[in-house]
């Protein structure tokens, strides 16, 4: 297998430009003072390493298991839980199951404004442990990004095109490309994603500086951020996890006027060579997907450096974490303290024999 | 006094009134350059007749009439210092409600012409947001840019496809009219969140009635009280589908509420509750209200919270407003919130310049009535016209949330207009300017003569199936002085009654007093006839704080004669027994040291000023003005459950003791008070409906006054003294008790074996024919937990009464009264006991919801 061990696969040449000795170093407290990014025009054109092995048709069966634990007895627990994935182009939800433990009072579904599968649940049964179980088996095949089609619009045009509203969905353009909750296009995320998105810049270079850069400036460190941590305050500390990351490439492109939206999924991960994939040790993640002036949507990812590819399983996306965060709630108790374990597996279940001998 | 002068010199206040007016712009609401407005002629010759003295009059009934329906608005955050042991949080002061006594007046065709433009305005505004909160085809279809729709915060999209059942999804809009110098009414914003302020024109309404008597019979005038059969009507239509009458609540912020006495006047002219969030369950997808009795459904929720603090879970996590569970009850159209939580997105003033443009779409009309001029700078001609123009423009945030409401770009200086420039420029969607309104004027009562100020007026609609009513008339506002722009409630603006003239030829309605077409008839009021805990708690300290205030006022009195008799004379008897009382006044008010102890010499030497103090001081924990100034807050509190009669007493009693002045005699004011608690305590007995409510306001009553009354004894007559003071004191305590002439009596009749101070302990304590005994309130309070259905503090009272008549008088006197101390101490326990055990039973608090930390994506253990 060509998997690298850690999902920070560096599938990506080496960076064309600029050269790493411009780069700002990790942990700068300031504004990069000059852009990252090269010069338009000058550079060598930035093109994507395809890897035709990761956009063949295949099945994924994904858990994902939320365990609260809580000091004292809860009598009441209220949730909302985002965690039925969204059919999409590239993707087929198979089956889907939900439970919940101890067996809700209330477990009712819709479809959210942003075309999300929303549940709610009531638990009235007195707990110390609440559990949150979804099984799903999934059918993707996601192609690669159509490189020449995006390099016909420059950034400024694909704003442009889009701000007149005409071919696109307008209800998403707008929503998409105004800040929101935790996407503040602040001076400094705008001073930022000049550099990466320059207005001359043909639109699909400019994607693949945008996940190549932040992928190169900025420290995969967990515990190092969280639901509040803003833009202004990631660009300073350099460092975070993919959801902050997706935040930041989504307040870039709102900032050159691409609608970016915040998509919530998860992706299959390797073990490091010579070792056994542990149970529970996959992950959900986040990427970002752009709007182009055709209607449609491109998801690449800067955590790991790519576009998406058919290992990238689309939960639901939204303006940013807080509209598809995966579960909240409120509850009812004495008090006391609650921790909270996840355990994601994602598992290919290859059902389509032909590729399996593709290979 | 001037204004004598003015009034009997310039015949017609009017003539300078018109002089001040005439040189300045807009037009005015009573005057023209040479004549008045038709529809105020009747008021005019009244002012003209009359003439200011006469204005004057009316102007203070109306702040008496004020003071006595204790109609407020605004209210501060708690006192640091309040206790929430007893009772509710006290609030700052809330503002008394300001009003003019002169009416704005609108002829038939004038008002007619602006119903129509104000009930196409609300089918228009019903219309997007049924678009907004659904489909959004004016947006997808390029009507109306989406910047305009999702930067505003009243939008909601968690709350996007929830439906009321009938034909509107926007139950009960108001707008906010001026005039502009041309004299044509504009909207000058849209009021769709939960719109206050139609309970205080009705308010106002039934003032000026008394105010202007002969007037108001005079003008045939549309009436108000049909507007809220319509609402009512409309509240019914919202509800889910039944075949059981709806229930309906109002939901409220609290008593901290601005707007706490519209929606409890609103709450009793509709005859439903109003609740707090704490009064609230959701539980298995639906609302229930929890009582004293259970839980009990909830069909409709009329919201007075803001949309986005309704719902903890799905909207704001640190609302303390609303309770989760709401947002998915009212998708799973198990219950109906009006106006629908989205309905905030309305208030968007960067709507205001589509708003033709969507009208011809939606309604295929023109629009009617005109708005203020606006500009949404998202609208790239837009934004230099706003730039270009600041220096004229009031420039409005989009949103409210967080941002100043408004900066008029003429008072800025040239560097602050390029910073706003920047600011807009920077983030044009969130911006907005508006022409200033020239807005018209009306006179207002003032000693020195009529002034003009600048008029709001708001006006009130409501669904009336497939159209909007509209109140005829609504509330109008004036500012605070002759040359200010700025009207809001907040900054204390002066509210006026809105008056629309109907034609006499046409056969009017039959009045304010039209009996109930209800929707609601046949309801059962038992649906609710347990009242919210909260309700309960503050009803039981209601009664406990106007005993204490009643008992502590007795005492009190009978100590303030024996001062007057026995201060000046040291070493008698009398000065002896004074000194008893005195002791027992600090004993029973646990006031300390009061007049015990080695620190209180001085005050035994000279008691009436304390004595004063603990009459009139509020800030004195205990004293009269105290614990009247609680009841008081806790009756504020659960306004909608009282009578009007109870504020008229109410508010009297807080200002006998507020306005009290030095030279004022404590008698009559300890009198004064004990007259007005007598009412309150008669308006208890005569005039309300023997139900769990006033079970927990009686219960309250009873044990504070058994409570007080052992205290008495203990103080005074369980403690041995020689007998020619005891004489005087067992005297002072029956009157204290009110009891003296029954004791009188007995005397006269005989009293069996006991000495007349047994007789004295018997009938405060044992006797259940005086309703002053501890038994007759022991055996009350068991008759209250009978009605409240309640079965845990019962038989501990009733255990307690057998008790009483087994105690042996003469047991109780040996040894030095020894017994008689320790009975009184064990009974006062025993109340305590039973006061926690209902308070346990009946005023628990909800505990508050914790939020759960939401799963975070990369909460997997691997990365």
């Amino acid at each position: 297998m060509s998997e690298t061990p850690t999902p920070r696969n560096e599938e990506q040449p080496a960076p064309s430009s600029p050269s790493p000795a411009t780069l700002e170093p990790k942990g700068d407290t300031s504004t990069p003072k000059s852009p990252p990014a090269p010069e338009a025009g000058t550079g060598i054109p930035r093109v994507p390493a395809i890897h035709p092995e990761h956009h063949t048709r295949r099945r994924y069966e994904v858990r994902h298991r939320t365990t609260y634990t809580y000091e004292e007895y809860v009598t009441d627990s209220f949730g909302r839980a985002l965690l039925r994935p969204r059919a999409t182009p590239q993707q087929r939800v198979l089956s889907h199951e939900v439970e919940i433990s101890p067996e809700p009072h209330i477990l009712t579904h819709h479809v959210d404004h942003f075309g999300n599968h929303s549940s709610f649940y009531e638990v009235r049964t007195p707990h110390t442990v609440l559990d949150v179980d979804k099984r799903s088996l999934i059918e993707i095949e996601w192609p690669p990004p159509q490189m020449g089609r995006l390099n016909a619009w420059t950034v400024a045009e694909a704003a442009e095109a889009i701000s007149t509203g005409e071919g696109i969905d307008r209800v998403e353009a707008a929503q998409y490309l105004l800040p929101s909750a935790l996407i503040d296009v602040s001076p400094e995320v705008i001073a930022y994603s000049a550099g990466i998105l320059p207005p001359e810049r043909p639109l699909g270079e400019a994607l693949v500086a945008l996940y190549c850069d932040i992928y190169r400036e900025f420290r995969y460190a967990k515990g190092t951020t969280n639901v509040k941590t803003t833009l202004p305050e990631l660009l300073v500390q350099r460092e975070g996890v993919c959801q902050d990351f997706a935040h930041l490439a989504a307040g870039c492109l709102r900032a050159v006027g691409i609608p970016g939206r915040y998509v919530s999924g998860y992706i299959e991960t390797q073990p490091p060579p010579g070792q056994v994939k542990l149970a529970g040790s996959d992950a959900s993640h986040a990427w970002v997907s752009a709007m182009t002036p055709d209607g449609q949507w491109v998801d690449l990812d800067p955590t790991n450096n790519h576009f998406a590819d058919s290992r990238y399983i689309v939960t639901g996306w939204g303006r940013d974490f807080r509209d598809v965060s995966p579960i909240k709630g409120v509850i009812f108790s004495e008090g006391g303290e609650s921790r909270l374990t996840v355990g994601v597996d994602v598992i290919r279940r290859d059902a389509c024999p032909g590729e399996v001998h593709a290979q | 006094m001037s204004a004598v002068a003015l009034g009997s010199d310039a015949a017609n206040p009017l003539d300078a009134y018109r002089d001040v007016v005439t040189s300045t712009e807009g037009v005015d609401e009573l005057v023209t350059l040479d004549g008045v407005r038709e529809a105020a002629a009747p008021l005019a010759e009244v002012i003209g007749t009359a003439g200011l003295p006469a204005m004057l009059a009316a102007r203070a009934a109306a702040r008496r009439f004020v003071d006595d329906e204790g109609i407020t608005y605004g209210a501060g955050a708690p006192s640091a210092d309040g206790d929430t042991a007893e009772g509710r949080a006290v609030p700052t002061e809330p503002r008394t409600w300001e009003l003019d006594p002169l009416p704005l007046t609108f002829g038939p065709g004038e008002w007619a012409r602006l119903e129509l433009g104000l009930r196409q305005r609300a089918a228009l505004l019903d219309g997007i947001l049924t678009d907004l909160t659904g489909e959004q085809r004016l947006v997808r279809d390029g009507i109306l840019p989406g910047a305009a729709v999702y930067g505003h915060d009243g939008w909601l999209p968690q709350a996007d496809g929830i439906r009321l059942p009938g034909p509107r999804q926007l139950v009960m809009p108001a707008m906010d009219l001026a005039r502009d110098g041309t004299g044509t009414w504009r909207i000058f914003a849209d009021r769709a969140q939960a719109p206050s302020g139609a309970a205080y024109a009705m308010a106002n309404r039934r003032i000026i009635a008394r105010v202007l008597p002969d007037l108001h019979r005079q003008v045939d005038l549309a009436r108000l009280r049909g507007f809220f059969y319509q609402v009512q009507g409309a509240l019914v239509a919202a509800a889910p589908q039944s075949d059981d009458t709806p229930r309906i609540v109002i939901l409220t912020p609290g008593a901290l509420s601005d707007a706490a006495f519209d929606e409890a006047l609103q709450a009793t002219i509709l005859g439903v509750p109003v609740v707090e969030s704490e009064d609230l369950v959701s539980r298995d997808g639906r609302i229930w209200m929890r009582t004293t009795s259970g839980l009990s459904p909830v069909d409709v929720i009329m919201r007075r919270v803001d949309g986005a603090a309704i719902d903890q879970l799905d909207l704001r996590g640190d609302s303390r407003l609303g309770l989760p569970g709401v947002v998915e009850a009212a998708r799973l159209g198990h219950v109906s919130i009006v106006n629908p939580i989205s309905s905030g997105v309305l208030e968007n003033p960067a709507l205001i310049p589509y708003l033709p443009g969507i009208c011809r779409h939606l309604l295929g009309e023109e629009l009617r009535m005109p708005s203020t001029q606006t500009w949404w700078a998202g609208e790239p001609t837009h934004l230099s016209h706003i730039v270009n123009h600041l220096s004229s423009l009031v420039v409005k945030p989009a949103s409210r949330r967080g941002a100043a409401n408004a900066t008029f770009g003429w008072q800025l200086s040239a560097q602050e207009r390029d910073e706003l420039a920047i600011r807009i420029q920077a983030e044009p969607w969130r911006w907005t300017a508006q022409d200033p309104l020239t807005m018209s004027t009306a006179p207002v009562v003032t000693p020195g003569g009529l002034e003009p100020r600048h008029v709001v007026l708001r006006t009130f609609a409501v669904a009336d199936g497939q159209d909007y009513a509209v109140m005829p008339g609504g509330l109008g506002r004036v500012a605070v002085s002759p040359d200010s722009g700025a009207i809001s409630s907040l900054t204390g603006a002066m509210s006026k009654d809105v008056w629309v003239r109907v034609d006499a030829a046409q056969p009017g309605d039959e009045g304010e007093s039209l009996p109930l077409p209800s929707p609601l008839e046949g309801a059962s009021p038992s649906g609710y006839a347990a009242p919210a805990p909260r309700v309960a708690a503050d009803l039981y300290w209601m009664g406990r704080y106007a005993e204490r205030a009643e008992f502590a006022a007795r005492l009190l009195r009978v100590a303030d004669n024996l001062v007057d008799d026995h201060a000046a004379r040291p070493g008698t008897t009398g000065h002896s027994a004074m000194l008893a009382i005195l002791g027992a006044v600090t004993e029973v008010m646990t006031i300390r040291p009061g007049f015990l102890g080695q620190d209180a010499a001085e005050r035994r030497e000279d008691p009436l000023p304390h004595l004063r103090e603990l009459t009139l001081d509020p800030r004195i924990v205990g004293s009269v003005a105290y614990s009247i100034h609680r009841a008081v807050i806790a009756a504020q509190a659960v306004r909608e459950t009282l009578s009007v009669d109870t504020w008229l007493v109410m508010s009297r009693l807080e200002r006998t003791l507020r306005h009290a002045v030095t030279g004022d005699d404590l008698q009559e004011l300890l009198m004064e008070t004990i007259e007005g608690l007598l009412a309150l305590a008669g308006i208890g007995v005569e005039s309300l409906i023997r139900d769990p409510a006033w079970a927990f306001a009686d219960a309250g009553k009873r044990i504070e006054r058994a409570q007080q009354t052992i205290r008495l004894l203990r103080s005074v007559l369980a403690v041995e003294r020689a007998p020619v003071v005891e004489g005087t004191t067992t005297e002072a305590v029956l009157i204290a008790a009110e009891s003296v002439i029954t004791h009188r009596r007995r005397l006269t009749a005989g009293i069996g074996g006991l000495s007349p101070l047994q007789a004295a302990v018997d009938l405060l304590l044992r006797d259940t024919s005086n309703p002053r005994s501890v038994a007759f309130q022991v055996e009350r309070l068991a008759e209250n937990l009978d009605l409240i259905g309640d079965a845990s503090a019962l038989p501990r009272v009733r255990a307690l009464t057998h008790w009483l008549t087994a105690l042996d008088l003469d047991d109780l006197f040996a040894q030095e009264r020894a017994p008689l101390r320790a009975v009184l101490t064990g009974l006062s326990g025993d109340l305590r006991l039973i006061h926690r055990d209902v308070d346990e039973a009946y005023f628990r608090r909800k505990a508050p919801g914790r939020r759960v930390q939401w799963v975070q994506w990369n909460g997997g253990e691997s990365w």
